[in-house]
C-alpha cells in the first residue's frame, strides 16, 4: 500500500509541481471572451467575403477598410491568447488565420482576386474558424 | 490529371491516424469530415488551374491557404487529444481522491 500512495505524490508532484494535488492542466481552459470574439470575426469575414463574391471583383480601396478591422481585431484576439497559458495550440491556430487572411489581401491588392477565387478561399477561411472554435467548444463541454 | 478526393482524405487520414492513436475515438469524426472537405477545396483549386481560369501566383495563394487551413485542423484536433487527456487524468485523480486523502489525514489531491 506504501508504494502506492509514493506513486500517487509522485504523479500529483509531475502533474502540478506545487504543493497539493490540483487538477491537471494539459491545455489553457475555455475562454468566452475568445469564443465571441472569433464568432464576431467570422461574421466579419463572412461579410467581406460576401462583397467580393461578384464580376468585376470590387477594388481594392474599397475593402481596405474591412481588411483594416479584421487586422485590427485578430491582432487584438492574439493578444489575448497569447497571455493565456497552455495556450499555443490556439495561438497557432490563429497565426494560420492571419496568414490566409494576408494571402487573400495581397492577391487583392495586386489585382488579382477574381470572383472563382472567392469560394474555396471562403471553404479554406470557413475550415480555420471551425477548427479554432471546435477546440474551444472541446474545452468547454469538458469544463462542464 | 485530376487529383482523387478521396485520396487526398484518405492519405491525410493515414497520416493523422497514428500519432493521434490515444484519442482517436474522440476526433476521427471531426478529423474525417475536415479532411474530405479540404481535399475537396484541393480538387476545386487543381481544376480552376487545369482550366486556365487561374495563374500559377493565384493557385499558389489558394493552395497557400487551404495549407493553413489544414494546419488548423490538425491543430484542433491535437488539442482536443489533449482536452480528453486532461480529462481522463482528472477522472483518476478524483477517483482516489477520497481514499488518498482519508488515508494520509490532509487533502492532498484537492
Amino acid at each position: 500500500m506504501h508504494k502506492f500512495y509514493v506513486f500517487v505524490v509522485r504523479v500529483c508532484a509531475l502533474l502540478v509541481a506545487i504543493p497539493g494535488c490540483g487538477p491537471a492542466v494539459l491545455i489553457s481552459p475555455y475562454d468566452e471572451v475568445t469564443d465571441q470574439q472569433v464568432t464576431g470575426l467570422q461574421k466579419s469575414v463572412d461579410g467581406l467575403l460576401a462583397t467580393l463574391d461578384r464580376t468585376p471583383v470590387p477594388d481594392y480601396a474599397s475593402a481596405k477598410p474591412t481588411y483594416d478591422q479584421i487586422r485590427s481585431d485578430l491582432a487584438s484576439l492574439r493578444a489575448r491568447n497569447t497571455v493565456r497559458t497552455k495556450n499555443q495550440i490556439t495561438v497557432q491556430q490563429l497565426d494560420a488565420l492571419q496568414k490566409e487572411l494576408q494571402d487573400l489581401e495581397d492577391q487583392h491588392r495586386n489585382s488579382k482576386l477574381i470572383q472563382v477565387m472567392v469560394p474555396p478561399a471562403r471553404d479554406t477561411l470557413d475550415a480555420t474558424f471551425l477548427a479554432i472554435l471546435k477546440l474551444e467548444i472541446a474545452k468547454k463541454e469538458q469544463a462542464n | 490529371m485530376a487529383l482523387s478526393i478521396q485520396g487526398i482524405a484518405e492519405a491525410v487520414l493515414a497520416a493523422i491516424k497514428p500519432v493521434l492513436a490515444k484519442s482517436w475515438n474522440d476526433v476521427q469524426d471531426f478529423a474525417k469530415t475536415e479532411s474530405t472537405k479540404l481535399a475537396q477545396t484541393l480538387a476545386n483549386i487543381e481544376q480552376l488551374k487545369l482550366s486556365g481560369q487561374i495563374d500559377e501566383d493565384q493557385a499558389r495563394a489558394l493552395l497557400d491557404m487551404q495549407k493553413q487551413a489544414m494546419q488548423s485542423v490538425l491543430l484542433a484536433v491535437e488539442g482536443i487529444g489533449l482536452v480528453t487527456a486532461q480529462s481522463a487524468i482528472n477522472a483518476g485523480l478524483g477517483a482516489i481522491k477520497g481514499l488518498v486523502n482519508g488515508a494520509l489525514g490532509f487533502p492532498l489531491i484537492a
